[in-house]
């Protein structure tokens, strides 16, 4: 084969590689693209299901205190389901949140997190705390409700429920 | 003649000689640019068919997570009942999965939307599982439109909002109804829903819902049980819809997702039981939910409800009578 031969398709594979390295490069851009668009999109999603979750919690069994009030939730059983080792294994998962907490509002007490020891003296209830930082909370005013035996039947208190959807992973 | 012979000869090779001048030199250079022409071809129809299967794959996983941020909603609004509607803009299929494995199982929606491209139903994408939604519908509902009304489940204190979901095609005849079920499903105002005493009456394109043996009926409805596709599923309460209308793969996966969830319930009472105590409230009810928590957890399929039905009511009985109840209220 002559020299110049040779030279051509030198040229063409030279060329060819530029025009694969070209739509190489696009492919990557375009994917990284798709892939942003994607975990936004993911965000977004996740976001509008803790929406629809909180406003959802009052209804849920394992909150919910009884048919005739569908704004109240039952202290005494968010408490338990700090300690059933059946939603301790799997809360994560359950709620799908990061995070999920009830913050006593009013009357105003002191006292922290609420465990069996100080129980009921205490003003946030944590369920779920993955992480000490969470993305963006969405929340619903609520009655907390219990049964106080000083005064012989059921007292409510003004309440929030805090969620934070799961935050969209990297992998 | 020699001579003459000779003449031909180099006549003959002059002719060649000059058949080859004029004829196509199909060297390297030409194998190799077919050869890499024809690679690079190839990898252009491989990637375009893979990015519309992964752009159909994106929009079906999208579309999921969508329907399964919208069921969320749909519980929310739905407890009174109401039938709720999910409009999709081209024919959609959507696949109900249910597995009991785990503490709790889960459900899963996935989504294809129909295409004009390549094939016309893709397998479904990404799923969307969810630990605390409860679908009753078939494995596959095809159409437009997804309808569906919300019910909660009580044995005896509420242990999940039951989603009953049918497509906009499909048509149900409920003959010689009981009240109750004709009151419920009439609230909801459907199209879908046609109310007969006799089954001739029944559209032909109808399921029809008996409430008597006869014949030409799809399903059975019985005291504690509805007979459907050679398959008793047995039901209590508002599980009477998810029976009627699901698949019975489907039902009794859910059922017994359903009951887990039962079981881990009466453990929380229990907690809520003992911490009463502590406060000076305390009730008897421990011994009935640890027995009602063993037998929701080790329920294998409807036929065993009967036995929880018991424990349930026995329960019931004992809350009613307590000062401060451990569910619902005086």
């Amino acid at each position: 084969m002559s020299s110049r031969g040779q030279l051509k398709i030198q040229e063409m594979a030279f060329v060819l590689l530029a025009i694969m390295l070209f739509f190489g490069i696009v492919a990557l851009i375009y994917f990284a693209l798709v892939m942003n668009d994607l975990r936004e999109q993911g965000k977004i999603q996740s976001e509008n299901e803790a929406n629809a979750l909180v406003k959802r919690m009052i209804s849920i069994p394992e909150f919910s205190w009884t048919k005739q009030c569908s704004t109240c939730i039952d202290h005494d059983k968010i408490l338990a389901l700090k300690y059933v080792e059946l939603y301790n294994k799997t809360k994560e998962e359950f709620w799908n949140l990061d995070y999920l907490a009830i913050e006593q509002i009013y009357p105003k007490k002191a006292g922290g997190e609420c465990m069996n020891g100080n129980y009921p003296n205490c003003n946030i209830t944590t369920v779920i705390s993955k992480k000490i930082n969470y993305g963006k909370t969405s929340f619903a005013y609520v009655a907390l409700c219990r049964w106080n035996n000083d005064k012989n039947q059921n007292i409510c208190e003004l309440a929030r429920i805090v969620v934070s959807s799961k935050d969209v992973k990297d992998e | 003649m020699n001579k003459r012979v000779l003449r031909k000869t180099s006549e003959k090779r002059r002719l060649l000689s000059q058949m080859n001048k004029k004829g196509f030199e199909f060297g390297f250079g030409w194998l190799f640019a077919i050869i890499v022409g024809a690679a690079i071809i190839f990898i252009a129809i491989y990637a375009t068919v893979q990015l519309v299967n992964l752009n159909k794959d994106i929009q079906n996983t999208e579309a999921a997570y969508e329907l399964n941020s919208l069921l969320t909603s749909v519980t929310t609004n739905l407890d009174s009942q109401k039938e709720s509607r999910i409009f999709f803009n081209t024919e959609t299929r959507m696949y109900n999965e249910c597995d009991n494995i785990g503490i709790f199982g889960h459900q899963a929606v996935s989504v294809s939307i129909k295409s004009g491209i390549g094939k016309e139903w893709q397998d479904p994408a990404e799923q969307a599982r969810s630990y605390t939604k409860y679908i009753f519908s078939s494995k596959v509902e095809e159409g437009k439109e997804l309808r569906m009304f919300v019910v909660p489940f009580n044995l005896p204190f509420k242990i999940a909002d039951l989603i009953i979901a049918w497509n906009e095609n499909k048509n149900y005849c409920f003959v010689d109804a009981s009240e109750d079920l004709k009151n419920d499903l009439e609230i909801l105002n459907s199209e879908n829903f046609n109310f007969t005493d006799d089954v001739e009456e029944c559209k032909k394109d109808s399921k029809k819902v008996c409430f008597y043996n006869a014949d030409g009926c799809d399903i059975i409805v019985e005291e504690n049980r509805v007979r459907k596709d050679r398959k008793s599923l047995y039901y209590t309460g508002n599980l009477i819809y998810g029976a009627i209308f699901s698949d019975p793969e489907i039902y009794e996966c859910q059922v017994k997702r359903l009951m887990k969830r039962a079981s881990s319930l009466s453990l929380l009472y229990i907690d809520k039981t003992r911490m009463l105590a502590i406060r000076g409230c305390s009730s008897t009810l421990e011994p009935e939910l640890t027995s009602f928590s063993n037998q929701a957890m080790r329920l294998n399929s409807s036929i065993e409800l009967n036995g929880i039905i018991q424990v349930a009511q026995e329960m019931e009985d004992k809350n009613d009578l307590l000062l401060c109840n451990l569910w619902g209220e005086k």
